[in-house]
């Protein structure tokens, strides 16, 4: 119901007026694919109109009944009136309430007893529908003959050729029509989905091919119909690969009427007209399952795609948290590393001139110490050079990178940051830059580090909670990147160390970020400086040199 | 006890520089160092009844200076353990405290901190030395008792008059007198409350 709801909901139709309208489709359709019938009865191998009925009572519930019966009575006076017969009253309303008795079961039965998806999404659901479809026109069939011939119209002669023209009627309507009603029906779906211009083309050659071949097979009386109906399969099956399950119905129903208006043309016998049908139900569901599985394979190739994307994505988001976590492993190694070094040279240091202090005699063992000192210094200074080649790692890869892009892929790595800390960022910069030369993952990290930094001073301040970061080009020389914050500013003491390792205002920081920052843009014959520093904001601007300086 | 011992000092220091400096550092300041380069090499050399003090590094490979001083501890050493940290955060420095650590200084180390330091470690050494002495002392003072003796101590001590005691011991008043005579002699004791305040720390 809940489809049914929202369907109402889309189309703003009433109930009745859905009645009305599968009331008369169902007439409509009956009376254009009069074919190969009995004098007067809607008895004939070609009924779309149970199929169409059927499609709504699936898509739109059990409430259109007695519409459905409405309308399939009206079809069988319809057909005596245009047969100039008098219109005979008890077998309208007993072929109608049989049918519509039976179409009513096995739409209750799909829809309640078997999990069918009504987009027939997936293969089995239309091998459920395909089974009902089976089952239900011999059912449905044999209650319409019965009814027929208990009135009258019909003879017992002619019970069985009735039953047969009508079972494939039936069965045909249900496996083409009632396909097309609930993909027309299903939500979110593209029909024949995007066409472009080529695709366009591509139809209209393959409706073209169908065309001609079915006039070639149906329209001339010199060729055999039954030899030739398996040329249908060439572009049916073109049809269902090319454009799934939505194209293989598409091509079914055209091909259906193209047949039916030649064989009509041709007076063709109604015997005939019936085991085509039969051969054309082999069509029909040979290119709806060819095409279901096209469309599956496509669904699952897309998933596939997607999830693809995701794990690369994932993948590059690791490797840059890795690389942030190296540098917090490093700084933690790097100051016990340090600290040894230095508190022996303190230790030498004090020793030494206590020595001194105490008199001569303390100047061989002050020596020692002054020396051993020394030492200690050298060692320190190789610590730092290991230090700035681990940074360095030799020669950053640089290449001429768009800065806008640059800066974007870092508004994107910074963005989950800034949404927990309800901080926006908003950046400024010319549609068109020129390129710079740069190491792209050397200047992800100083960009992340200014936004991080950014971010959380936003955070901590009582401002509105905003990071702009701005992008202009600097003197044709240079591209000028600024980060701004309406944090509470920096204070005083701490600027003039602000780019030295290890000066930290925040309690967990290393103190090394800007640090790290200063000497990726140096090295890259850039310049890094605090702009503004409070209490309106912090704002940290650096140039990068263009790729073909101006 | 010789002065030397009491300014003896065991640093313990992975790293050699660090070792050699605090170590030349320390002979400026007139301590005795004896220095070791690992914990395990510092406990195989650890005689029974060594005097002093430890400074260790909190942060050496194998053996930490934190698991050294519960080591210590558990062998039942009365060294107090002075820490020498690079990472002086409030949960180290907790963490040492805790386990029993006499103090801890942060590194690059501030020599005239850690003199002070070495210096409350070895009077706190020195103090829990002596009193361990003098209660040895006392022990064998009581060990020349007699059983007699002993048991008439006992009694004075928990207050009971000769009177008393004579008639739980089946004794005569003037065999009692003599016994506690020859208590107090014996355990040096001037009063009835030096003696009591003798029994006290034997009990303790």
């Amino acid at each position: 119901m809940a489809v049914a709801t929202s369907r109402d909901a889309r189309t703003g139709l009433p109930d009745w007026a859905w009645g009305i309208l599968v009331m008369v489709g169902i007439v409509l359709l009956s009376r254009l694919s009069d074919i190969a019938s009995f004098t007067g009865l809607p008895i004939k191998p070609w009924k779309p109109g149970a199929g169409f009925a059927f499609g709504m009572l699936l898509v739109r519930g059990l409430h259109l009944l007695p519409w459905v019966l409405l309308g399939q009575a009206s079809a069988v006076l319809a057909a005596s009136l245009a047969a100039d017969l008098p219109p005979d009253w008890g077998a309208s309303i007993a072929a109608g309430f049989s049918a519509s008795l039976g179409l009513g079961i096995a739409a209750d039965y799909l829809r309640r007893r078997t999990r069918v998806d009504l987009a027939l999404s997936r293969l089995g659901d239309v091998l459920r529908l395909l089974v009902v479809a089976i089952a239900l026109a011999p059912a449905i069939s044999a209650l319409e003959v019965l009814a027929f011939v208990s009135i009258g119209p019909l003879r017992e002669a002619e019970a069985q050729v009735g039953f047969l023209r009508l079972c494939i009627g039936n069965l045909i309507g249900m496996a083409v029509v009632t396909p097309i009603v609930l993909r027309l029906h299903a939500p979110g779906l593209s029909r024949l989905r995007a066409v472009g211009g080529v695709a366009v083309l591509e139809i209209a050659a393959l409706c073209g091919a169908l065309l001609v071949l079915a006039w070639y097979i149906f329209g001339i009386k010199e060729t055999d119909e039954f030899k030739l109906f398996d040329l249908l399969f060439l572009p049916m099956v073109a049809f269902a690969v090319r454009y799934g399950l939505d194209g293989a119905l598409a091509g079914l129903a055209l091909t259906q009427v193209a047949m039916m208006g030649w064989l009509r043309w041709q007076d063709f016998p109604a015997a005939g007209v019936v085991e085509l049908q039969t051969l054309f139900f082999i069509l029909s569901a040979t290119c709806i399952f060819v095409g279901i599985v096209v469309d599956e394979r496509e669904r699952a190739g897309a998933a596939l795609r997607a999830n693809e994307k995701l794990l690369r994505e994932q993948d590059a988001q690791l490797a840059r948290v890795m690389r942030l976590d190296a540098i917090g492993e490093m700084a933690s190694t790097l100051s016990h590393e340090i600290t040894q070094p230095l508190t022996a040279v303190r230790a030498h240091l004090r020793a030494a001139l206590r020595r001194l202090e105490a008199g001569a005699t303390g100047i061989d063992a002050a020596t020692t110490d002054l020396r051993h000192g020394v030492t200690q210094v050298d060692l320190a200074a190789g610590i730092i050079r290991r230090l700035r080649e681990f940074l360095g790692r030799g020669e950053p890869h640089r290449e001429a990178i768009d800065p806008l892009a640059l800066v974007r892929d870092a508004l994107a790595l910074a963005a989950p940051d800034a949404e927990r800390g309800g901080v926006r960022v908003v950046l400024h910069a010319p549609a068109l830059l020129p390129a710079v030369l740069a190491d792209r993952i050397q200047m992800q990290q100083v960009l992340l580090n200014l936004l991080r930094n950014a971010v959380e001073a936003s955070r901590a301040g009582d401002g509105a909670r905003l990071v702009s970061v701005g992008l202009r080009a600097s003197d044709g020389e240079a591209i000028e990147v600024s980060v701004h914050d309406d944090g509470p500013g920096i204070a005083e003491e701490i600027r003039p160390r602000l780019f030295a390792a290890f000066a930290t205002t925040r309690p967990h920081g290393l103190g090394l970020g800007l640090a790290i920052s200063r000497t990726i843009v140096e090295a890259h014959g850039g310049r890094i400086w605090l702009e503004r520093p409070g209490p309106d904001g912090t704002e940290f601007r650096f140039t990068l040199p263009l790729a073909r300086p101006a | 006890m010789t002065r030397m011992a009491r300014r003896l000092v065991h640093l313990v220091d992975d790293d050699p520089g660090v070792r050699t400096a605090l170590a030349s550092m320390l002979a400026t300041w007139d301590f005795d160092v004896a220095a070791h380069e690992s914990a395990e090499a510092f406990l195989d050399a650890l005689a029974a009844g060594a005097s002093g003090c430890v400074v260790a590094d909190v942060r050496m490979p194998g053996m930490g200076g934190l698991e050294l001083q519960r080591e210590l501890a558990r062998r039942g050493a009365t060294l107090p353990v002075i820490l020498i940290t690079g990472h002086g955060d409030v949960p180290m420095a907790v963490a040492a405290i805790k386990a029993g650590a006499q103090d801890f200084i942060e590194k690059p180390v501030d020599d005239d901190a850690l003199a002070a330091a070495i210096r409350r470690a070895l009077a706190i050494a020195e103090e829990a030395e002596g009193a361990k002495a003098a209660r040895e002392a006392l022990r064998q003072r009581h060990a020349r008792l007699t059983a007699r003796e002993a048991q008439v101590m006992g009694l004075v001590v928990a207050g009971h008059s000769n009177a008393s005691i004579a008639a739980q011991l089946g004794l005569s008043q003037r065999t009692v007198e003599h016994y506690r005579a020859q208590v107090m002699m014996k355990m040096e004791a001037p009063s009835l409350a030096a003696l009591v305040k003798l029994a006290a720390a034997l009990g303790e």
